[in-house]
């Protein structure tokens, strides 16, 4: 499982921006748009996995899935993003990411169609995110940058598993069940 | 080359701390006017480690507190002081303020000066050794109110630092001195009395349980009378029982050079005696400091290794799937994936077993709040610990303190009488708490047991008539005396800010039961209560039954299945407004629809189409309707919480063989789920 | 470089002393207490650097000890303690020391006296 997926993670030249501002990116693509997470926050890259579905969770979570031993939960970052869902193919992996909460580190991972590039951006090819089309949620986008001829979204993975709101949807869903 | 000082701080407060908890644990055992040399010496050395460590690592203000501390120890440590009432109180309020400047410290805070200054002038008064007058020998010299016994030169004190004079008495009771109607401990209440005791029991002639007689006296006593106490005195208390013992009587001085025994008994209790002798008892101060031969290992790091090793009991077990047969070299290979099973499975125990403390890591801090209730409440009041190094799992151990505490709590405020009282009642103004761990068929049991008034059955049985939580049915001591863990019963006729009112009780039952524990308890009046715990020995291990619902597995705790049955249509009906219900023997439990509950899907329309799990918790049961039954297995928790969060009605999730996940029920949570529904 | 074996209760010290010797090329075998230090003496040691006050046999009668083995003989031993006192010392030299380093002390005191005594100084 490990083997393949760490085939797809290549490394690209290095880019000539401001030398050791800049940081690496992993790229990934996501209904045709390129969306990046900062390599640093990237604990390991994995082909698709079936899941244990929690009760009681969120539509974008799809379940659990052992990573070495601890119990990490699995976001549809389609379905996050109110993107369009699409059936799972070879190429769609888990990118598992840390985060640092309020409670400490987490880990938890994102299903996306498949990754692409790890890219360097420096922070003078970031823009603040503009209004934003095609119905992304502007709120896990902390900026834009245009690197390698692409437009990258830079996706705010802290806000992804976001304690607040978590709670808020399993209370909705808890209130549902219990009427 | 600098080194960078800071990255040891952590390390120096972990030790700092832990040498106060030592350093505490030694004090209490320690009595006025019987200076321990072992005790005091482990007292010192705390006191010394935490200065070495605070002068290198620059906190001046501690490395400057702990010297004038240890300056005091020194001179108990060197025999020119004994220790008093006065200095005890002294180095546990300083125990008390290291731990919170050490604290602030270690939080960046700034420390308050004054109470540190103030208990630091305290300690050099009570430091300073004065000269006698002249150099009469042995004659203590008193000063202030009494406060400090100094004596002339360290080497006279050397062997016996007690009080001077005193006698050494021998005695050896024959058999039928009890059947005389004699009581050597009101002897020894008397000996006591006329000065200092130090009681030591002779066990030697005990015989077994099942061939003792329990009205015949197998005892012998060693006791040695401190002070200045006239010899027909002592023999007027051994006068009545002339008859019926032998008894030596010698002055003191003449056995000084005999060593004194290893840990003097600070009080009247022959039982207490016998635990002090009991090998698990004497080597208690060392438990703390005993570092030689272990590590300092982050609980981060065991954790991690835990999974390492799960993981390879899963790729274990993907191998042996893969054997199949046939071939020589298969089977060759067959008998060395078996070797490879055992030797993964002793792996993970003794992985396992590295999260396993002493239950001594909470009991070393209860002596402090026996004697300081004790104080509080004007009782007399001791702790006897045994089974210290019984281990259990951090988890568990963590969450047993304040149960304990609450039970002592109880016991030295409705349990043991005054000592007023305790006199007319001919008991022994000394209360006693007896605290015991030991390992049960796997689990760990805890009994606190007190000598005090014991459980008024009558007066639970009234309260318990007039709430109503009793009609007037025949009922068993039993199950009155259990009727003080139900939420709201107190029968204590004086409240008092200790123990509160009924609050409580219930609470310690539901914290015991929610680590999947339970307490009884058994009482005599007018003789003392004891309470019983049993718990597992750890939370991260659990037997556990695999059910299927739907297209998931989940796993139900072993512990708390109490069948597993195919109901018939007719024994599942719907009650007037709380759902379906099962008869169950005699009983109907309510049946609880996970599929519901968890929006799964499941394939049993009907109960009746699938099967039934009885599980139980907190004397309630309800039923789970699951479609099918899998194999039982030890799994190991894993927490949901660690990266994502707690949701209803699951306490965790496991990895099973092929390295899935499968989510454990939380039953107790689940029958709280099923009662608000059957509420509703 | 030296082969020096240090012994001390305290964790925190044990750690510093370990990570200052190291840090200037030392090999650094670490004990608790007197009784471990006397299992690791069997090895050889350029250096001992003994605590005074130790549970499980103390520094004085660790020096006694190692001095009455073969292997203990001949190997330079210092004592790290608080105590200033003239008594300590003696008992101490009496017992072998070969001197004693006063805490408090930085890293860097303690590699120049250490090296001092085993005569690496350049």
């Amino acid at each position: 499982m490990q083997t393949h997926t760490e085939e797809r993670t290549t490394t690209a030249e290095p880019a000539t921006a401001t030398p050791g501002k800049s940081s690496q990116y992993l790229t990934f693509v996501l209904a045709d748009e390129h969306y990046a997470v900062e390599i640093l926050r990237v604990r390991e890259i994995r082909g698709w996995s079936p899941v244990t579905r929690l009760p009681q969770s969120p539509a974008f979570l799809l379940g659990v899935l052992n990573l070495r031993g601890s119990i990490v939960p699995i976001i549809d970052l389609r379905v996050r993003l109110s993107l369009e869902s699409v059936a799972y193919t070879s190429v769609t992996v888990t990118i598992v990411l840390a985060v640092e909460s309020s409670r400490g580190k987490r880990n938890f991972g994102i299903v996306v169609d498949g990754v692409s590039d790890v890219l360097e951006v420096s922070p003078s090819d970031i823009q603040v995110p503009p209004e934003i089309g095609k119905g992304v949620n502007p709120e896990f986008i902390t900026g834009l940058a245009a690197v390698a001829d692409k437009m990258l979204m830079l996706l705010d993975i802290d806000q992804l598993l976001n304690e607040k709101e978590l709670s808020a949807v399993v209370e909705r869903s808890e209130a549902a069940v219990g009427s | 080359m600098s080194l960078d000082l800071t990255q040891f701080h952590v390390t120096f407060f972990e030790e700092s701390f832990e040498a106060l908890d030592g350093m505490e644990f030694a004090l209490l055992r320690l009595s006025a006017g019987e200076p321990d040399a072992e005790l005091i010496h482990t007292i010192f050395r705390a006191a010394h480690c935490i200065k070495g460590g605070a002068a290198i690592f620059g906190f001046a203000e501690i490395a400057s507190f702990t010297h004038t501390l240890e300056t005091y120890l020194d001179a108990l440590r060197g025999g020119y002081l004994i220790v008093n009432q006065l200095g005890i109180d002294l180095l546990l309020k300083s125990v008390d303020l290291l731990r919170s400047t050490l604290t602030s410290v270690r939080q960046g805070n700034t420390v308050d000066q004054h109470p540190v200054a103030a208990l630091q002038s305290d300690l050099e008064r009570l430091s300073q050794v004065v000269d006698p007058p002249d150099s009469g020998v042995g004659e203590p010299v008193h000063y202030g109110a009494g406060a400090v016994v100094a004596r002339p030169g360290g080497d006279v004190a050397r062997h016996a630092k007690l009080l001077p004079g005193g006698w050494h008495i021998d005695f050896k009771p024959h058999r039928t001195l009890l059947q005389q109607g004699n009581e050597p401990l009101c002897m020894f209440g008397e000996l006591q009395r006329l000065g200092a005791l130090q009681p030591r029991v002779d066990i030697g002639n005990l015989p077994l349980l099942n061939l003792m007689n329990p009205e015949l006296c197998y005892l012998a006593w060693d006791l040695r009378v401190h002070g200045e106490v006239v010899r027909a005195d002592v023999e007027e208390i051994f006068e009545w029982v002339a008859d019926d013992c032998e008894v030596l009587i010698r002055a003191l001085a003449s056995v000084a050079e005999l060593p004194l025994p290893n840990q003097p008994v600070p009080a009247l209790c022959p039982e207490r005696a016998i635990d002090l002798t009991a090998p698990q008892q004497t080597n208690i101060t060392q438990i703390w400091y005993g570092e030689s031969g272990s590590i300092r290992v982050s609980i981060e790091k065991i954790d991690e290794l835990i999974n390492r090793v799960g993981e390879l009991v899963i790729t274990q077990s993907m191998l042996h799937e893969l054997g199949g047969s046939g071939t020589p070299e298969v089977s060759r290979l067959q008998i060395g994936l078996e070797r490879l099973e055992r030797n993964t499975r002793e792996l993970q125990e003794s992985v396992m077993r590295m999260r396993m403390l002493p239950v001594n890591t909470v009991f070393s801090r209860l002596p402090r709040v026996v004697r300081d209730l004790g104080r509080k409440m004007d009782k007399q009041v001791e702790l006897t610990l045994s089974g210290g190094q019984t281990e259990l799992d951090k988890n568990v151990l963590e969450k047993i303190g304040d149960p304990l505490v609450h039970l002592l709590r109880n016991a030295i405020d409705h349990g043991i009488e005054k000592p007023s009282m305790r006199r007319q009642l001919g008991k022994l103004e000394t209360g006693h708490l007896r605290l015991a761990a030991a390992y049960k068929g796997g689990r760990i049991n805890i009994r606190l047991s007190d000598d005090g008034a014991g459980l008024d059955r009558e007066k639970i049985l009234a309260r318990a008539r007039s709430d109503g939580l009793v009609q007037n049915e025949e009922i068993s001591d039993a199950a009155i005396y259990d009727l003080i863990f139900h939420p709201g019963l107190s029968t204590a006729e004086q409240t008092t800010e200790l123990s509160g009112r009924g609050v409580g009780m219930d609470v310690v039952r539901k914290n015991i039961r929610a680590l999947g524990g339970s307490v009884e308890v058994s009482s005599e009046r007018g003789r003392g209560t004891t309470f019983s715990i049993v718990l597992p020995l750890t939370l991260a291990i659990m037997d556990g039954q695999s059910v299927v619902l739907g297209d998931e597995n989940y796993i139900i705790p072993l512990v708390s299945i109490v069948e597993s049955l195919q109901p018939r249509a007719g024994l599942v009906g719907h009650g007037s407004n709380c759902g379906e219900l099962l008869l169950f023997r005699d009983e109907y439990v309510p049946i609880l629809r996970l599929d519901e509950l968890f929006g799964t899907r499941i394939q049993s329309r009907s109960p009746s189409d699938g099967l039934i799990v009885i599980v139980e918790s907190d004397e309630r049961r309800i039923g789970i309707v699951v479609d099918d039954l899998l194999g039982q297995q030890q799994i190991v928790l894993k927490s949901l919480e660690e990266n994502y969060r707690k949701v209803k009605g699951i306490s965790g999730a496991t990895i099973l063989g092929g390295g899935s996940v499968a989510l454990i029920l939380d039953v107790p949570e689940l029958m709280r789920i099923a009662q608000e529904r059957g509420a509703a | 470089m030296a082969n020096i074996l240090a012994v001390d209760d305290s964790a925190s010290i044990r750690a510093m002393v370990a990570m200052a010797l190291r840090g200037a090329g030392h090999e650094v075998m670490m004990a608790c207490d007197g009784v471990t230090a006397l299992e690791l003496a069997k090895q050889s040691w350029d250096l001992v650097l003994a605590d005074v006050n130790m549970p499980n046999m103390d520094g004085i009668s660790l020096i006694r000890e190692l001095r009455a083995r073969p292997e203990g003989r001949f190997i330079p031993i210092l004592m790290l303690t608080t105590e200033t006192s003239i008594e300590r010392k003696r008992a101490g030299r009496e017992a072998g020391a070969t001197g004693w380093i006063i805490k408090p002390f930085d890293p860097d005191q303690l590699i120049t006296i250490v090296e001092r005594v085993i005569g690496l100084e350049l």
